[in-house]
């Protein structure tokens, strides 16, 4: 027998009576159990550790304003960091900071370091660089493909 | 939830197509339904609410791996759908006639079952949401995600497997003709 040319209006049909007349599945014994237990373990759980909506009001509204006050700190901090660093390019570090005057030599060392990169890369042919990320991109999809094999064969399957 | 419970377990394991995945489905869904308690419990349509969400829950739960290994799996295998040009035929009453006829409902259930824990995901999926679920082809579209000729195809191939997996059934059941 071999219903592949069925007449699609009647396959649809059959198929369905066949599917609607399926009874439902009998759950696990152990379901009810497993529900009841997670069940008696939710108030014993402090509200930090819920979802932020079942936090209570001030709980939130102090989160709020503590997110706030660490944005206006953060933005602050990037100000006085910017405007540090334009004093150090027009003026030089020791005058802006006498007492650092070894990050100058940090600086001038990081600066030798990328001048040292800068040859080197330049010197490496390009077709190596496309082929040693080509080569990272592979792999690194390999990595994908043995996870979602190991999660199909180990744990969907069971 | 005695109730309830076999519902939302049938909902689950035939979108997922595993008993383990659905039992940790139906536990999430139960454990909603309880923070949901005040309003559930005197609402008349608990059940469909219950079935939503053990639908969405279970579909969240699919697309969470399903990105990561359809490129891998779904779209290297692509043998599901070889056989869909046979060129052999059925009439339509000898099919419901081993169907309904030949195969009693315990044998029924138990093929069908079977049958549709075998399929593709991709098949499974769809085909669950349209005959058990109710859900037009284009609320399926739109909820996987896929085009609307996609969902039509693949139902199509999902109920052209189930109805091969009865046949065949029927057909080792058919008394041999002295």
């Amino acid at each position: 027998m071999n219903p592949d040319t069925h007449p699609s209006g009647q396959l649809e049909r059959l198929i369905d009576q066949a599917l609607r007349d399926q009874p439902l599945l009998r759950a696990p014994a152990t379901l009810e159990a497993n529900v009841l237990a997670a069940v008696a373990r939710v108030p014993a759980s402090p509200w930090w550790r819920r979802g932020f909506l079942h936090w209570p009001v001030a709980a939130r509204l102090g989160f709020l304003i503590a997110s706030i006050g660490f944005i206006r700190i953060g933005l602050l901090a990037w100000e006085r960091v910017s405007n540090t660093i334009g004093a150090v390019e027009t003026t030089g570090i020791a005058a802006v900071a006498p007492g650092l005057s070894w990050a100058a030599t940090v600086a001038d060392l990081l600066s030798a370091l990328n001048a040292v990169s800068r040859t080197l890369f330049a010197g490496v042919p390009r077709d190596w660089l496309y082929t040693g990320g080509a080569v990272m991109l592979s792999l690194y999809a390999l990595l994908f493909g043995l996870g979602a094999m190991g999660y199909r064969v180990f744990r969907a399957r069971r | 939830m005695r109730a309830y419970q076999d519902m939302v377990y049938s909902t689950a394991v035939r979108l997922t197509g595993s008993p383990a995945q659905a039992e940790d489905i139906a536990q999430e869904v139960f454990l909603k339904a309880y923070e949901h308690f005040a309003q559930l419990r005197t609402s008349a349509a608990a059940g469909g609410w219950l079935k939503t969400v053990a639908t969405n829950l279970s579909l969240n739960h699919l697309s969470r791996y399903r990105r990561r290994w359809r490129l891998f799996s779904e779209m290297g295998s692509g043998n599901d759908d070889k056989d869909d040009s046979e060129p052999a035929y059925l009439a339509a009453d000898t099919l419901t006639d081993a169907v309904f006829t030949t195969l009693d409902a315990e044998d029924r259930r138990q093929v069908v079952e079977a049958a549709l824990a075998k399929l593709p995901e991709h098949q499974r999926v769809p085909l669950v949401l349209f005959h058990f679920e109710e859900l037009p082809y284009e609320e399926i579209a739109a909820k996987l995600g896929v085009s609307l000729s996609k969902v039509k195809t693949d139902i199509h191939r999902a109920r052209l497997q189930l109805a091969r997996s009865l046949a065949t059934r029927a057909d080792e059941l058919k008394p041999t003709s002295p």
